[in-house]
């Protein structure tokens, strides 16, 4: 008997030892906006440890704008993090990454969004698995709008008939400026869809599919509104004025930026606020982004890191996710999202039917690798035209130079 | 009569204790050298080896595109027209010119103003040193709020007394001269105190004596204290044009190189080059090494030119 109790306790002992061996501990590259956010994201990351026990996270939170840093380091080394969370592919990284055609099939991918599914595919492989959807759009602050006694259209409206509105109810309502806008190429770039206007071509092959006439006129056409409905000085590239604390400060009448900002107006913003209708141009259009999730072939855990991404991108947990981080879901299939408050419910769904509303290049023109090697020249592009350094001919062909130029780097 | 063979000296056998006295300076020195080489020297010659190929800034052998592939002098060749490299090349030198003697003036100024011991010197070297202490990122970042046009503290104040908003860094003057205060006010506060301890080294007696001969202050100050000082002022124009050719961080945080391009210098044109266009690591590196000339010879020069003085 005691032979026994002693072998009993021997086994237990001996498991409890071999226990981590046979644990993974995955390591988990991210960006979020605040310790809230990584909160959120730790209480996620719990929870499937509590359904996996032999799963654990190591959580490397780093600042999204050096991303691109990390993954050449990364490549350099050859040693990367098990899954990490990215809104592009850069080349240097896509021999590391996992085929989810080869793990879940080719049909997988179907269930996600089509503009921002189509970014994840390379040829036959499938090298992402997509997390979450962004759309560009605007934001109003309804209260100013009220006391202005102003009716924000419910089917939308131009831009011609947008910005006097806007004025005049920044001039009724006391607020400092009618436009407040993102100073961002991506951001920018919307206005140029909004007139028909993309960099890339839809379909292969690829090639650069700018119209320059109308380029150069939209982009006249921004900085005319830039100077006169937007802070002064905002699109020079230097200014240190918040756009989005300046919405949300109540200084500025609308707000074009994009639906990451859902959950930030519903815990910051004082006031009612509502999104959209974005108002069009020639076309309605919204810009496609989001994030995906990458898995490494290289991880020691790949059966672990792929069951990770498989969790995290199916139906259920991509409405928890949506919901915890005020997202929209990049899984078609999950179920109807209840989000924390009205307000947000309501943008979110004005912002899915922009998306569902915008032409196929405003999912297209970002999903294209080339297009990380572009977006330096938009910017710079724009706010030298901005501050009088350079034409807009000058602008739009020195964005088709950069776009020409990562074409030709090949991919 | 000795024998030829008598009068030789003993050849000095190799004895162990012998070798450990000859190669001991050797071994002291072998970790130094060996750092240097490593995170120096290396380096260096790699980025020099770079800047003939055309190649990713990362090299990956699964991704073609990466690949070094030799090119000669091309990268530097190229560089006689590309345009954004020589606009910031220029700029620097004008950032460079102006701002290194200016921050010299201010730095030494204080140095005089402070040098004196007493509690109240103390108090204020020790603000003015402060800067110094903070990352020239943070810096940065401080003075764009304080510079913001539409809800900057500076703007704020002035439109107390019904003044219009300056637009500190949207115009391109006004944000170039921004640039050089901000550096001028995050570095002369270490300066002031190489320039302080330089002062202290200066005998009492040459001040007394200027004294007794009824000598004016100025004339104390340009015929006894600045050629005195100047082995400290070659320290701080050295190191102030070395730092004033790599400004970056303090560009990034305050005008993050605008307004459009206007404050675009070399190191972030680099930047830009090397990790934000495609395969463009040897031209970024051919970039570096015309800096890395540059430096260089400036600093040979004065070195040169301050052991003639002294």
């Amino acid at each position: 008997m005691k032979l026994m109790k002693l072998g009993t306790i021997a086994l237990a002992l001996s498991t409890a030892m071999l226990s981590p061996v046979f644990a993974s501990e995955l390591k988990l590259m991210w960006y979020v906006d605040g310790d809230e956010q990584e909160a959120k994201l730790r209480g996620l990351l719990d929870q499937y440890t509590a359904a996996n026990p032999d799963t654990t996270f190591d959580l490397q939170i780093v600042p999204y704008e050096t991303t691109g840093t990390k993954f050449q380091q990364f490549a350099a080394s050859g040693s990367f993090p098990d899954v990490s969370l990215s809104s592009s592919m850069p080349p240097i990284i896509r021999p590391f990454l996992v085929d989810w055609a080869e793990v879940n099939g080719p049909e997988w991918i179907d269930q996600f969004v089509a503009g921002w599914a189509d970014g994840a595919k390379l040829d036959s492989k499938v090298i992402a698995a997509p997390l979450d959807v962004t759309a560009v759009g605007i934001y109003y602050n309804a209260d100013a709008f009220a006391k202005a006694g102003v009716e924000i259209p419910a089917d939308g409206w131009t831009w011609d008939e947008a910005l006097p509105k806007f004025k005049e109810v920044a001039e009724k309502a006391g607020v400092r400026f009618p436009l407040v806008w993102d100073v961002s190429a991506h951001r920018f770039l919307t206005y140029e869809f909004q007139y028909g206007n993309h960099v890339f071509s839809e379909d292969e092959p690829l090639t650069v599919a700018m119209d320059d006439a109308s380029w150069e006129k939209t982009m006249d056409q921004f900085i005319a509104m830039a100077n006169e409905y937007m802070p002064p000085g905002l699109w020079s590239g230097a200014s240190s004025d918040s756009p989005v604390d300046m919405f949300v400060n109540q200084q500025a009448v609308a707000y074009m930026s994009g639906s990451w900002q859902i959950g930030n107006f519903g815990d910051n913003a004082k006031f009612k606020w509502v999104a959209g209708p974005t108002p069009k141009g020639t076309v309605a259009s919204s810009n496609v982004g989001g994030n995906y999730l990458l898995a490494f072939n290289t991880s020691a855990h790949l059966e672990e890191s792929t069951a990770f991404v498989n969790w995290m991108t199916s139906p259920e947990i991509q409405a928890v996710y949506a919901k915890t981080f005020g997202l929209l879901p990049a899984n078609k299939n999950a179920p109807a999202v209840d989000y924390a408050s009205a307000d947000a419910q309501a943008a979110v769904v004005a912002f899915q039917k922009e998306l569902e509303l915008s032409p196929r290049y405003a999912a297209t023109d970002q999903a294209w690798p080339e297009m990380q090697a572009t977006w330096d020249s938009i910017k710079a592009g724009i706010t030298q035209a901005y501050v009088g350094q350079i034409t807009t001919k000058d602008a739009v062909a020195g964005i088709r130079a950069a776009a020409e130029a990562a074409i030709a780097a090949g991919r | 009569m000795a024998t030829p063979a008598q009068t030789q000296p003993t050849p000095k056998r190799w004895s162990l204790g012998r070798l450990g006295r000859v190669a001991w300076p050797y071994l002291l020195l072998f970790p130094t050298v060996a750092l240097l080489f490593i995170f120096t020297i290396y380096p260096l010659l790699q980025g020099i080896l770079m800047s003939f190929f055309t190649r990713g800034i990362v090299v990956v052998p699964q991704v073609e595109s990466t690949h070094p592939v030799f090119i000669g002098l091309d990268n530097y060749t190229h560089l006689l027209g590309d345009k954004n490299f020589q606009v910031a090349l220029l700029k620097t030198i004008g950032f460079v010119v102006v701002a290194v003697p200016l921050q010299l003036a201010v730095s030494l100024a204080l140095a005089v103003l402070l040098a004196p011991q007493s509690r109240v010197n103390a108090f204020v070297r020790t603000i003015v040193f402060f800067p110094s202490m903070i990352s020239m990122l943070i810096v940065g970042v401080i003075w764009a709020w304080l510079f913001g046009r539409n809800s900057g503290l500076i703007n704020y104040v002035l439109s107390l007394f019904g003044i219009d908003a300056v637009p500190w860094l949207e115009d391109e003057l006004l944000a170039q001269i921004a640039v050089v205060i901000v550096w001028v006010w995050g570095g002369a506060g270490f300066n002031m105190m190489v320039l302080i301890a330089g002062l202290t080294a200066i005998p009492n007696d040459l001040y007394e004596a200027a004294a007794i001969d009824n000598t004016s202050k100025w004339r104390q100050f340009t015929r006894i204290t600045v050629p005195l000082l100047q082995p400290s002022i070659v320290v701080v124009v050295v190191l102030g044009i070395i730092e004033a050719f790599k400004v970056y961080e303090l560009v990034v945080s305050l005008t993050t190189g605008g307004p459009g391009r206007a404050t675009v210098y070399l190191i972030q044109n680099i930047y830009e080059t090397a990790f934000r266009t495609v395969n463009q690591a040897g031209a970024a590196a051919a970039q570096s090494v015309v800096l890395f000339v540059i430096l260089m010879v400036l600093t040979i020069l004065q070195l040169r030119f301050a052991r003639k003085r002294s």
